[in-house]
């Protein structure tokens, strides 16, 4: 037999069968997040939405009560709505046997004791993969299929939706009556919270992939063309703009007068709030896709990075102080007093806690043997 | 390494090929593959070569498996010289495939990286973009619309995955030689169902995009075949020495071997 021509199939099957071996099993597409409310992290852990006690990491109530994807698919974010209610998203499968296309579905849940609130989800064709923002009875939330969508918290049915002209994979901020979404198709907009319409939009010259930091009267928002923008909130117009190395991701971070922000060639930039001077500039080993986020005493600033491992610098010049190395890709990343609370997925540990301070593991979840 | 070498160029490639072709994500796909293949195509033609020449010496071949049927060393040792007198090196098909397949296989991860369907591999992606090319991160997300697709998701109406079986078949058909031994042409046969149904359940589960990519490719592949010399008729001796060969099996299962004694004969008839 010719060699070559036996040698050709038998390789192309081998890349065959290593190819579908990637494609299944539970597969993450996006990240996992959770917040921290009243002494209780609420957490959106792919198989379930858990609740955990913040100081021990002890599960106290869990949806659905037995981990069911192939009902509910995997679950991704969790927003709080108000005192009583909670948001959770997650990605269904649809389609024939062989079909991967997914479509995002929203459930509310009661706070306490995770029971569901409305009379039956909300389903968009494409997927929700940051966390929404509710505000005045209205919950805002943007779509992979590019769709912004506004919905009645009290049932859930649709209000508005406004159509950008890419996917949508930014948090929304409300402000007021007013609520600004960023999108990948290079925009932010900002649109009347009860309707929908439009009050003006704002044109990058790359995407736009999370949320504004509202502070100083000023709206902060980073950018893929590198640029780290500071908006009027009123108009939109461009007060200042600063060039970093790389896309700008994540939501900046800031208190006072100072910004931080980090860029994904893991940059990471304290500017003056007011002008767009740079103050110091650190740099961290890894892609950081993240915001920063500031310790309530303004003293630390953590700084996730895409490998997993979670930095903690001083505020005052820069200075990695501590690091703590992990697995998988982290999540979300909330401070709630002394203590840093994430979430990681492709990990064993899904959910961890250490001290700002030192980067000292509190305790994991699901809790190590 | 991977990423420096062949990932970075590909998928930076891509974007240049978007920018030029007004943010056509099929276009820019279709221009990578031909790049890339033609880029490959020395080494192909190599590689065909060395499949050619290897199967003129076949009835050569077939003669030593007769007469030395029951002694393997010996046989082994008398295709060797064979190989070595005819001056062909029995493996010089595989250094072409070999030096191919990163490449294609660097292709098809530039397009699902710079597709980039979910967040995570949008972030994979910051890290590949060359920042010394002005405006190439100002084109992420690429348009990932085209005609009744998202490019990002898998066709929902199974055309693209039909197209893919449909121009894998027809590309793996005509790269496959006759074969004078009714084992090879066996598995010839069976391949020749199971690549293109497998590269069917990969337009199946993945993007389309990646479908387009198989299309083209495969496309390129026929027109490279109707564009170069085509190999040469198989010796006559060939057939008539399989012939000798595989007698008893003949009675067991003649369709397998008809094709190719009737391909030699009718060519033999040509000459």
């Amino acid at each position: 037999m010719n060699k070559p021509f036996r040698i050709y199939p038998a390789a192309l099957a081998l890349l065959a069968v290593l190819l579908a071996g990637c494609a299944s099993g539970v597969h993450a597409t996006t990240w996992t997040t959770l917040l921290l409310h009243d002494g209780t992290l609420y957490v959106a852990d792919l198989e379930q939405i858990r609740a955990l006690d913040a100081e021990t990491g002890q599960e106290v109530w869990a949806f659905p009560a037995t981990p069911d994807l192939r009902q509910y698919g995997p679950f991704y974010t969790v927003t709080r709505l108000n005192d009583e209610l909670l948001m959770v998203t997650s990605h269904e499968s649809t389609g024939g046997i062989f079909s991967t296309r997914s479509r995002g579905v929203l459930r509310a849940l009661s706070l306490n004791g995770g029971q569901l609130a409305w009379p039956q989800p909300f389903i968009a064709d494409g997927e929700f993969v940051a966390p929404g923002a509710a505000g005045d009875g209205i919950f805002v939330i943007g779509n992979s299929n590019g769709n912004i969508y506004g919905l009645r918290i009290e049932d859930g049915t649709l209000v508005w939706q406004y159509a950008a002209r890419s996917r949508v994979w930014a948090t929304p901020l409300v402000l007021s009556d007013t609520v600004y979404v960023a999108s990948l198709d290079h925009h932010l907009y900002a649109l009347d919270l009860q309707t929908g319409a439009l009050r003006w939009q704002f044109r990058a010259s790359g995407a736009m992939a999370d949320r504004p930091l509202f502070l100083n009267n000023t709206l902060y928002i980073g950018s893929f063309d590198h640029n780290l923008y500071a908006l009027r909130p009123a108009d939109g117009t461009e007060v200042w703009r600063f060039t970093g190395a790389n896309w700008f991701w994540g939501t900046p971070a800031g208190s006072g007068d100072r910004l931080y922000a980090a860029d994904v060639n893991g940059n990471v930039y304290a500017l003056d709030a007011a002008t767009g001077q740079e103050i110091w500039r650190s740099r961290v080993p890894g892609t950081i896709r993240l915001g920063p986020a500031l310790s309530p005493d303004g003293k630390r600033l953590l700084v996730a990075s895409e490998n997993g491992a979670l930095f903690g610098l001083d505020t005052a010049d820069g200075f990695i102080l501590w690091q703590q190395a992990g697995q998988g890709h982290l999540g979300a990343m909330v401070i709630g007093g002394e203590r840093v609370y994430v979430t990681r997925i492709n990990a064993p540990q899904r959910v961890q806690a250490f001290y700002v301070e030192n980067g000292r593991p509190i305790w994991s979840y699901p809790p190590q043997q | 390494m991977w990423d420096l070498l062949i990932l970075n160029p590909m998928v930076n490639l891509l974007l240049l090929f978007y920018r030029l072709l007004g943010h056509q994500t099929v276009l820019a796909i279709a221009a990578l593959t031909l790049v890339v293949r033609l880029a490959v195509l020395p080494l192909t033609l190599k590689q065909q070569q060395a499949a050619r020449r290897m199967q003129e010496l076949q009835p050569e071949l077939v003669k030593l498996q007769k007469k030395y049927a029951n002694d393997k060393e010996a046989l082994a040792r008398e295709q060797m010289k064979l190989y070595r007198e005819a001056g062909i090196n029995p493996l010089g098909g595989c250094l072409p495939l070999l030096i191919q397949l990163p490449l294609l296989y660097g292709l098809w991860q530039a397009i699902m990286r710079t597709l980039a369907a979910s967040p995570l591999e949008l972030v994979r992606l910051s890290q590949n973009i060359y920042s010394f090319i002005p405006g190439l991160a100002s084109l992420i997300p690429l348009q990932n619309r085209f005609l009744w697709l998202d490019l990002g998701q898998p066709d929902p109406y199974y055309v693209l995955p039909i197209l893919v079986v449909v121009t894998s078949w027809l590309s793996q058909k005509i790269l496959t030689p006759p074969s004078t031994d009714p084992r090879s042409a066996a598995m010839n046969q069976q391949m020749l169902i199971m690549m293109p149904l497998m590269f069917g359940f990969f337009s199946i589960s993945f993007a389309s995009g990646l479908s387009i990519y198989f299309i083209i490719s495969n496309l390129v592949t026929l027109l490279q075949y109707f564009v170069t010399p085509k190999p040469q008729v198989i010796p006559a001796g060939a057939a008539e020495a399989a012939k000798e060969l595989e007698q008893p099996k003949e009675a067991e299962r003649p369709q397998e071997r008809a094709r190719p004694l009737r391909t030699a004969r009718r060519k033999r008839g040509r000459r």
